[in-house]
C-alpha cells in the first residue's frame, strides 16, 4: 500500500518591534495587519483605526496593542486621551509618529459631547498628518455613531472586536465616482491578554495592589478610574443642581425652617444670602437670588409667629 | 487587483475577454467532465487524457509557478515497450536494448491534481482567511529571578 505524502507543517516566529507573530503558510498564519500599517506608517500615510464592539470586550486594550504594533513603547499617561483639548495637547508634545488612544469614556452614550469630539479629533488628522503624523486609534461601542463623512472618508481601518483578544480587521475604501465605502476583510486578529507576561491575573479590576502596580494595564485602569471618578464628582453637582430646580418651594421652605436659627440674625430677620449658603451647605440644595426672597416671603407668611422681627431699644 | 470596484467597470468600455468569458464557470466545466469520464462504466483512457489535457490547457502560463512545473515532471511516467513483431504466439527475436523503446507517458490524475494545486496556491479556490496571531510572552517570576541572582 502507498504512503499517502506527510505534509510538513513549517512554523516560525517573526520579531517586530519586541512581540513575536506566528507564521505557518499551510494555516495562513502572517502578521498581515501589522506589516501593514508599519509600512504606511513609513510611507508618511494617514493611519486612522477604528476598535468597534461591545462594552467591556477589550476595546482599549486591543488598541493599546494595536499602537504597541507601530512603536513597541507606550506611555499611557501621555498617548491615551478622553477630551480634544488634551488630543491637541498630545499631538503637540509627542514626538512624530507616536500613535494616540482617543479613549471612549463609560459615559460616552449619555453624553454626545465626545462623539462630537471624536469627529473633530478624526477631521484635525487631515491638517495635522502633515507635520505630526500621529496614528489615531478610536475605540468605540459602534462605528454608525460616528458621522457617516468622517468615518468613511477619514478612518481607513476598522477593527472589530468580537471576544477578548479576538478580531476581524477591516479595510475600509472609498470609491471615487460614487458614496459607496467598499469593506475588505484583511485578517483576522488574535493577541493575548495584555502583559500577560507581567501578571498572571485576567482582569485588573477587583485587584488590591492596582494603586501601586506599574505594568500597562495597571496604569491604564488606573488612568481611566481617575478620569471616570472625576466626571462622576461634575455629573454629581450637576444633578444636584437640577435636582434642586424641581423640588418644589413647600419642600424648600419646609426644610428652611428646620435650619431656622443659622439664617436668622438678632433682630429675628431672615439674612436672603445666609439662608442660600445655609440651604446649600446642609440641604444641598441651590437657590437663586430670586428663589431664596420667595422662601423668604413664604417663611413669613406661613410660619408668621417665629420671624417676628425685634427692634432694638 | 485586490478589490472588485463593480461600478467602475460597469462605466468603462467592456472590450476585455474578463468582461465577458466566465471563466470560473468553463474551469468548473471541464473539471466535472473530467470527474464524470474518471467515474463512468465505460471508463476509456483516451477520453480521461483530453479531459485533463483540457483542464491544464485553460491554465494560463502567467498563472504557473515552479511547484506547477515540478508536479508536472513528477506526472511523467515512462513505459517500456517492446517492440519485437509477434508471430504465431511468441516475440520473434532477442530481447536486446534497441527492440525495448522508451515511451512517454503522463498520469493524468497527477496533471489535473497540479492544476489545483496551483489554483489553491493562487487562491482562486476559496478565500483563505489570514490570521495574525502575536504569541504571548512567558510569564516573568521575579522571585526565581531572584533567587537565580543570589545562587
Amino acid at each position: 500500500m502507498e504512503q499517502e505524502p506527510t505534509i510538513q507543517h513549517k512554523t516560525s516566529y517573526y520579531q517586530i518591534a519586541g512581540e513575536y507573530y506566528l507564521i505557518d503558510k499551510n494555516n495562513n498564519f502572517f502578521p498581515k495587519f501589522t506589516l501593514e500599517l508599519r509600512q504606511r506608517a513609513r510611507q508618511k500615510l494617514a493611519v486612522n483605526i477604528m476598535v468597534s464592539g461591545e462594552a467591556g470586550i477589550g476595546k482599549s486594550m486591543m488598541g493599546i496593542q494595536i499602537a504597541q504594533c507601530l512603536k513597541s513603547i507606550f506611555d499611557v499617561e501621555k498617548q491615551v486621551v478622553y477630551t480634544y483639548s488634551k488630543y491637541i495637547e498630545a499631538v503637540m508634545e509627542l514626538r512624530r509618529g507616536l500613535p494616540i488612544l482617543f479613549d471612549e469614556p463609560t459615559r460616552a452614550l449619555g453624553h454626545r459631547t465626545w462623539y462630537n469630539e471624536a469627529q473633530q479629533v478624526l477631521v484635525k488628522t487631515m491638517e495635522s498628518q502633515r507635520f505630526m503624523g500621529h496614528p489615531v486609534i478610536l475605540p468605540i461601542i459602534n462605528p454608525v455613531l460616528i458621522d457617516k463623512t468622517v468615518r468613511n472618508y477619514l478612518v481607513q481601518y476598522i477593527v472589530h472586536v468580537y471576544s477578548r483578544g479576538k478580531a476581524i480587521v477591516y479595510r475600509l475604501k472609498p470609491s471615487q465616482r460614487e458614496d459607496k465605502t467598499y469593506w475588505n476583510r484583511v485578517c483576522k486578529l488574535e493577541y493575548p491578554l495584555l502583559s500577560s507576561d507581567l501578571c498572571k491575573r485576567d482582569s485588573c479590576l477587583g485587584c488590591g495592589k492596582l494603586n501601586e502596580c506599574n505594568i500597562l494595564r495597571g496604569q491604564y485602569e488606573r488612568k481611566k478610574r481617575r478620569v471616570v471618578m472625576d466626571w462622576y464628582k461634575e455629573d454629581k453637582a450637576q444633578s444636584i443642581e437640577r435636582e434642586s430646580k424641581e423640588i418644589t418651594i413647600e419642600t424648600i421652605v419646609d426644610e428652611a425652617n428646620l435650619l431656622r436659627n443659622k439664617f436668622v440674625d438678632s433682630n429675628n430677620r431672615i439674612d436672603v444670602q445666609k439662608l442660600r449658603v445655609v440651604m446649600r451647605m446642609d440641604k444641598s440644595i441651590i437657590l437663586s437670588l430670586n428663589k431664596a426672597y420667595e422662601v423668604k416671603a413664604n417663611l413669613i407668611h406661613k410660619y408668621p409667629d417665629e420671624y417676628v422681627e425685634t427692634v432694638d431699644v | 487587483m485586490s478589490y472588485k470596484e463593480e461600478n467602475e467597470m460597469e462605466t468603462e468600455e467592456q472590450l476585455t475577454f474578463g468582461d465577458r468569458i466566465n471563466y470560473p464557470f468553463i474551469m468548473g466545466r471541464a473539471l466535472l467532465t473530467f470527474l464524470k469520464v474518471i467515474t463512468s462504466d465505460y471508463y476509456d483512457p483516451n477520453v480521461v487524457e483530453i479531459s485533463a489535457k483540457t483542464i491544464k490547457t485553460l491554465i494560463p502560463d502567467g498563472l504557473a509557478d515552479q511547484d506547477f512545473f515540478n508536479d508536472l515532471k513528477n506526472a511523467e511516467e515512462y513505459e517500456i515497450i517492446d517492440t519485437r513483431a509477434w508471430w504465431c504466439g511468441g516475440q520473434r527475436g532477442e530481447k536486446t536494448k534497441e527492440n525495448q523503446k522508451k515511451v512517454l507517458k503522463y498520469d493524468h490524475e497527477k496533471i489535473v491534481h497540479a492544476c489545483i494545486n496551483l489554483l489553491h496556491r493562487r487562491n482562486m479556490l476559496s478565500k483563505s482567511v489570514i490570521t495574525e496571531k502575536r504569541m504571548p510572552k512567558p510569564i516573568i517570576d521575579a522571585e526565581a529571578i531572584e533567587e537565580k541572582e543570589e545562587q
